[in-house]
């Protein structure tokens, strides 16, 4: 993919998810109260975690401060998911009810389609959290406002392709909605506990099964310490998972079989 | 030159069987039963530059699925396709820039958004120069008179207004061919009529080439250059619709109301399906006698109260088709 063909997928990625954004704006009330009951919402999660530092001031090196970083980078890399590729979560659910057609329809990549034609607002809330929860963790310097970025958006990758995986193993297995779903639930709920509670097997699980360490684990230490090994190990991964998540997807999508369902889009 | 060629398509599809009930259930969760079901068998077709071509059958017979292989939204499991010298399945993308789909059951247009708003994102994604996409939309929306339906989100258009707005979300990138599954399904005569007069519209101004699936034989006498019919995933008919109103529409049914008791109805072509005291159900041959005929007939003898006039159902021409072959 050329450097061109890529800006014109961002800019067109852009204008979507404005009209994504402004089909939910249709309805006001709803709209700020999704962006900013998940601030709130946020906010208790911490709060539970302060009065827990306060009672056990550290868990294997990991004190409050380390799990505000981490909560700041992983609720910011699911929140650039939720806001710009928030269709890759509907995959399964387009393929059983047959969706997949409108974007069949369109004159560019399908998987872009798909993933862009939905925007959660209330991630919006969650996106602004992670970067407040950022500065207030102790670790905000100029150096790492770069690093935060940076490791947010592998871990957005990293996590949008491990969406797509799961969600398109439906072309495989029929209805496996709540299934795929379970697992991204699995994934944003390991990410979310400071990791050094994970030893052993688990530790494992979090490398491989459950890749979350990539997307939690791995971004703090950088933040922390920057070293070129752990960036260079983050990049690998968002790649070889997006290579996978494109043959998955792909090779899934000659077995679909659409469907008559009456389909809008909302 | 054929804009479309068909080859000895086929798809197949596995189908989960499962008994009713729990136990069913729970078999079919160890030990699944899958059936084969041929939704399209070996069918060979082509179509040229220009044409109207309604592509009919009744229910499950294959029409979306021969047009959603045709578009590319499904892949064969055997045969060949080529649309505008291009295979579906492997030129998805460069071809969705040359052809226009309307799928009478799926919506493009964003439910919560006026028209405006999806049309304006179209011309980005098909990458339409924006001076020549305002002159297109302004022009289409003359030739669909939607100029009032601009600024309404889609969910409070009626069905029949949608179906406009739809139909002009495809034929905003100019394209060569449009396909159109069921786009008269759930409309009123009326709304029906619309869309028959700008898909002609159309055809006739761009020389567009219109590819129409339908279960309604209305649709295809309407508009259809040429028809094809496709039951059980084989094509069982394929001529102009001039030869095919002449062999398979050969009838209107005609239905009577009276407010006084029918007797000795006696009209030259008029058969008597069924009757009751006071309504008669008569299949009337076109070639032997005219509906206007009939009616002064009726007019003159009996007290009409209602008159009911239909088309022979797509399952009737079916038979009738059949009956042909058999015999011919």
């Amino acid at each position: 993919m050329s450097i061109s063909m890529a800006v014109k997928y961002l800019k067109l990625t852009w204008l979507v998810q404005k009209i994504n954004i402004m089909s939910a704006m249709e309805y006001r009330l709803s709209f700020l109260y999704q962006v900013f009951g998940m601030i709130i919402n946020n906010t208790g999660l911490m709060f539970v975690w302060y009065i827990f530092f306060k009672k056990f001031p550290e868990i294997n090196g990991w004190g409050f401060h380390e799990t505000m970083l981490l909560y700041g980078v992983s609720t910011m890399s699911f929140a650039l998911v939720w806001i710009f590729l928030f269709g890759s979560l509907w995959i399964s659910s387009y393929i059983v009810k047959g969706q997949l057609d409108n974007y069949l329809l369109q004159p560019k990549n399908v998987l872009w389609s798909i993933s862009v034609s939905r925007t959660d607002i209330s991630a919006v809330g969650d996106f602004s959290f992670g970067i407040i929860v950022f500065i207030v963790s102790g670790y905000f310097t100029l150096g790492n406002i770069f690093i935060f970025l940076l490791v947010g958006i592998i871990s957005a990758i990293i996590f949008y392709n491990l969406i797509v995986i799961v969600q398109s193993l439906t072309f495989w297995f029929g209805n496996f909605e709540s299934v795929a779903e379970d697992f991204t639930n699995a994934l944003l709920g390991f990410t979310l506990y400071p990791q050094t509670v994970y030893r052993g097997a688990l530790q494992i699980i979090m490398y491989t099964i459950i890749p979350a360490a990539y997307i939690s684990l791995v971004p703090v230490r950088l933040i922390k310490n920057f070293n070129f090994l752990d960036l260079f190990l983050m990049i690998a991964v968002a790649i070889i998972t997006f290579i996978i998540a494109n043959l998955v997807f792909f090779k899934g999508l000659k077995r679909y079989e659409s469907g008559n369902l009456i389909n809008v889009k909302m | 030159m054929n804009i479309i060629e068909v080859e000895n398509l086929q798809k197949t599809f596995k189908t989960k069987q499962k008994e009713s009930g729990f136990k069913g259930g729970f078999q079919s969760v160890l030990k699944p039963q899958y059936k084969i079901i041929d939704a399209v068998k070996n069918i060979t077709f082509s179509a040229k530059k220009g044409e109207i071509i309604g592509f009919i059958g009744p229910n499950g017979a294959g029409k979306s699925t021969t047009i959603k292989m045709l578009t590319g939204i499904l892949f064969p499991t055997s045969g060949h396709i080529k649309v505008l010298g291009k295979v579906p399945s492997e030129n998805r993308q460069s071809l969705a820039y040359e052809i226009g789909s309307v799928f009478g059951q799926k919506s493009q247009l964003w439910f919560h958004l006026p028209p405006q708003d999806s049309y304006n994102l179209f011309a980005r994604i098909y990458e339409l120069d924006q001076s020549a996409y305002l002159e297109r939309l302004s022009f289409l929306i003359d030739s669909f008179e939607i100029g009032d339906l601009l600024k309404t989100p889609v969910r409070k258009l009626s069905l029949g207004q949608r179906m406009r707005c739809e139909i002009v979300a495809s034929l905003l990138h100019r394209p060569k061919i449009i396909f159109l599954d069921e786009p008269t399904i759930g409309l009123d005569v009326i709304a029906k009529q619309q869309i028959r007069d700008v898909i002609k519209y159309f055809n006739e101004k761009e020389d567009v080439t219109i590819f129409l699936t339908s279960h309604d034989a209305g649709d295809i006498e309407a508009l259809a250059h040429r028809t094809i019919v496709i039951n059980f995933g084989e094509i069982v008919f394929d001529d102009s619709t001039d030869q095919f109103k002449k062999n398979y529409i050969k009838s209107k049914a005609i239905e009577l109301f009276t407010s006084n008791e029918i007797k000795n109805f006696d009209f030259h072509g008029g058969k008597i399906l069924s009757q009751t005291k006071f309504s008669l159900k008569i299949e009337l041959d076109t070639a032997a006698n005219s509906i206007d005929k009939l009616l002064d007939y009726a007019i003159k003898n009996y007290d009409i109260k209602d008159i009911n006039i239909s088309d022979p159902s797509m399952e009737e021409i079916i038979t009738a088709i059949y009956k042909e072959t058999r015999h011919g």
